[in-house]
């Protein structure tokens, strides 16, 4: 139906599981969530969620980030995904504040954990780790990294952190 | 569905037009106007006094950090900061086998464990395309409505708590004892179970679970009676909650607000109704609604969700059928421990789900079940291994807390205690 | 600051929890109802009758704290319901739940506005050590912000444990002398 109604921001759908996927332009995508919300036939008023997958093997031939939208519709009790692809050296995308207010957290989010920044939004900033973090912890290159659970052979992991050896990495804040 | 009619009631006051008289809602509510004020009041200036509701806080449900813009006692503006239960499940989640996963969901709506477990299971299976058996179904919704009924608990006794009737405390917790015993009795853990599992149940029940089901199915009833007897037509309470907080249908929309809160604004969907899962379409219950989209109708909302929940417990207790409760597709759940001795495929079967898991088929789904709190769902990408490639989870009580600046702009620093209370929050959904 | 890594050491019989003690000499004028002990002994029956925890549920852990204190599994029998809201006027904090990155400033600001005496029962594995949250986001281990007294093992622990972990926070506090934390 969006391909019917807006045919250029479609790029391509996919289809599997029972559940449909599409793949929208970046430029679009504002325009294709208010037709979405708004247009009688389809009538998804209900913002799920937004989030990133991070596929760093595609690169260089495909953008990096899949930015995933996912809207609910009650009256015709169905959901549907669209999916913005956006590359490593340019991560923008459009704001979808202005189209469902609760995409601001979301969005949020997104940028704490990806490092995507949604253009227009109103007060970008960290919202799950301490403002002065850095990284994002969900990009497939960020190293999650607690402490190694200590044995005879790495005691000195179980020390107290003014008894270790110097140089250790790892230290909480 | 039934919509819930409020008891007798006299009619809210209509709403302060004025928006610039900062006592405009007081005003409304005793029904005096400017004449009888001792003194003339006139703005001087914007004394806006910034308050620190901290992580540490008796009534905030958690470790949730709330920035208020106080004009004296009225909230013109409300940021909340959440993150200070931060976790990292979802980053946890691409390290962990599917079985790994599943302890991992326990902890994230701690309050009702087995309803994370059976989200992801149901996700897992989607992707898999495994069926349970029908037991193994049953089994899972009495489990599921056991801990909606132990979190609406627990919802009731620290709202409760909150706008100061300390004794539902005392009562909704020896009630949610009874339902952890049942928990302990299947799993042999309180509160995190993880005994919904990707292809069925940990294992079957032992036979006291019916004695102790009964029990429940027997006496909650008259209990959800003693609460409401406590709390329903409570002169205070009323007064505390009604016309408070209120969020209407368009909005809860919009903040994606999910579960009693979309329900308290009268929007009657469920998903156990809308898109049933795990033969909820077997069972006869009802769906409350109400009509303003303040505190109290959401109060009735999960008030009567609880009676509704016991309704569900019973329909699937009784008519709960034999057989197996894993699914028999043995690349999934494990075989049974005496098929194990006489079958070298079984022995191979249970060496690769131990020490490897299974793998799932590339692609993407999005599950989503009806938590208490909500819409809880699970986005699940793979890539063909066995561990998730990733796997979002959609967490009702992020979307719900975005609503909550809206709700309480205007209203009592007293009142944001109560709407925080009426959201009915789990940090740990909300970060994750 | 005090390093609280004392080992408690078992005080006469296994259960008994040391009382003020009748000396030889005074069997008659105990009769007639005067005891001999020492201040110190006193002072701390009195601090560990009536331990006041701080409210400071965080995650899961949380949740069995309420239970610890409700009717099943009474926490009043020990003297520490009263759970005060104000750091100000607590002496006991329990660490239950799991602490977040962004938490741990807080847990210490929290810590250093309670007031001397003051102890911490660390509850749950992810207060003890991270618990199954190896990762980026949780601090590995309460100790690496406060002094830990009692570590409670558990995911999350039963109430009972917890009530163990009191009664051996009961015992510690017994066995120091009264001097020790002014």
């Amino acid at each position: 139906m969006l391909q019917a109604k807006l045919p250029e921001a479609v790029l391509r759908r996919d289809e599997a599981f029972g559940e449909e996927t599409v793949y929208v332009a970046r430029e679009h995508i504002v325009a294709a969530t208010t037709l979405l919300r708004d247009d009688p036939d389809a009538l998804y008023r209900m913002a799920v969620y937004v989030t990133a997958v991070d596929w760093p093997e595609r690169e260089p031939d495909e953008p990096r980030f899949d930015i995933v939208y996912q809207l609910r519709s009650l009256q015709y009790n169905d959901v549907c995904r669209l999916i913005v692809q956006i590359t490593e050296d340019d991560p923008h995308v459009p704001t979808l504040e202005k189209v469902f207010s609760g995409m601001d957290w979301h969005e949020r989010e997104c940028y704490d954990l990806f490092g995507i920044v949604f253009d227009g939004h109103h007060d970008l900033r960290r919202i799950l780790m301490p403002e002065d973090w850095d990284g994002h912890p969900l990009r497939k290159d960020y190293v999650s990294f607690g402490e190694p659970v200590a044995f005879t052979h790495n005691i000195e992991w179980a020390l107290p952190a003014n008894e270790r050896p110097p140089g250790m990495p790892g230290s909480a804040r | 569905m039934a919509a819930i009619l409020p008891p007798d009631l006299p009619e809210l006051p209509p709403p302060p037009p004025d928006a610039e008289d900062p006592f405009a809602i007081a005003r409304a509510a005793l029904g005096v106007g400017t004449e009888n004020d001792a003194v003339e009041l006139v703005q001087i200036g914007d004394q806006t006094m910034e308050l620190n509701m901290g992580p540490q806080h008796p009534s905030t449900h958690g470790v949730l950090r709330l920035v208020l813009d106080l004009d004296g006692e009225v909230v013109k503006e409300c940021r909340p900061d959440i993150g200070f239960l931060h976790t990292g499940f979802e980053k946890s989640f691409e390290s962990h086998t599917y079985q790994q996963c599943i302890p991992l969901t326990d902890r994230m709506d701690y309050l009702a464990p087995p309803i994370n477990n059976f989200g992801f299971s149901l996700a897992v299976e989607k992707l898999l395309g495994v069926d349970v058996p029908p037991r193994g179904q049953y089994i899972r919704v009495i489990m599921c409505e056991l801990a909606r009924l132990g979190s609406h608990l627990i919802w009731f006794g620290t709202h409760a708590l909150d706008l100061g009737a300390t004794t539902p405390f005392l009562y909704a917790w020896r009630e949610r004892e009874h339902i952890l015993d049942i928990n302990e009795l299947v799993s042999g853990v309180r509160m995190m179970t993880s005994f919904i599992r990707v292809g069925g149940l940990m294992a079957d029940v032992p036979d006291e679970f019916g004695g102790m089901v009964e029990q429940v199915i027997t006496t909650f009833p008259k209990r959800i009676d003693e609460y409401e007897l406590l709390i329903t037509n409570n002169p205070i309470w009323v007064e505390r909650t009604r016309g408070l907080g209120v969020l209407t249908a368009e909005d809860c929309l919009q903040y994606g607000a999910s579960g009693p809160m979309l329900r308290g604004s009268g929007v009657p969907y469920d998903l156990r109704k809308a898109q049933p899962y795990s033969s909820y379409d077997h069972f006869e219950f009802d769906i409350p609604i109400g009509t303003h989209g303040d505190v109290y109708d959401r109060y009735l909302v999960r008030m009567q969700e609880m009676r509704e929940s016991v309704r569900i417990i019973e329909q699937a207790y009784r008519n709960l059928p034999g057989g197996p409760v894993n699914t028999s597709d043995r690349k999934v759940a494990l075989p049974p421990r005496n098929e194990i001795n006489t079958s070298m495929e079984s022995l191979i079967h249970h060496f690769k789900l131990v020490t490897e898991g299974f793998r799932t088929p590339k692609g993407q789904i999005y599950s989503a079940v009806e938590s208490p709190r909500g819409e809880l769902g699970f986005y699940m990408v793979s890539d063909g291994d066995n561990t998730p490639y990733r796997c979002k989870v959609r967490a009702p009580s992020f979307s719900n807390l975005a609503a909550l600046p809206h709700m309480v702009r205007g209203e009592l620093i007293a009142d944001v205690v109560a709407v925080i209370g009426s959201i009915d929050i789990v940090l740990g959904d909300v970060d994750r | 600051m005090n390093d609280s890594r004392i080992l408690l050491r078992a005080q006469g019989d296994a259960g008994a929890i040391p009382i003020p003690r009748v000396g030889e000499r005074e069997r008659t004028a105990a009769q007639s109802g005067v005891i001999t002990t020492t201040i110190s002994q006193v002072i701390q029956w009195g601090r560990y009758s009536s331990i006041w925890p701080a409210l400071f549920g965080l995650a899961c852990c949380a949740i069995e704290m309420m239970a610890v204190g409700n009717s099943r599994y009474d926490m009043s029998r020990f003297g520490a319901e009263v759970f005060r809201a104000s750091p100000r006027q607590a002496d006991l904090m329990i660490v239950a739940g799991r602490v977040a990155q962004k938490m741990a400033p807080v847990l210490r600001q929290i810590y250093d506005q309670m007031p001397e005496p003051k102890w911490v029962i660390s509850m749950g594995a992810c207060a003890s050590c991270g618990g199954i949250f190896n990762n980026y986001a949780i601090v590995q281990g309460v100790d690496k912000v406060v002094p830990v007294d009692v570590y409670v093992p558990g995911c999350p622990p039963r109430p009972e444990s917890l009530l163990d972990a009191v009664v051996k926070l009961q015992k510690k506090i017994a066995a120091e002398p009264a001097s020790l934390r002014g």
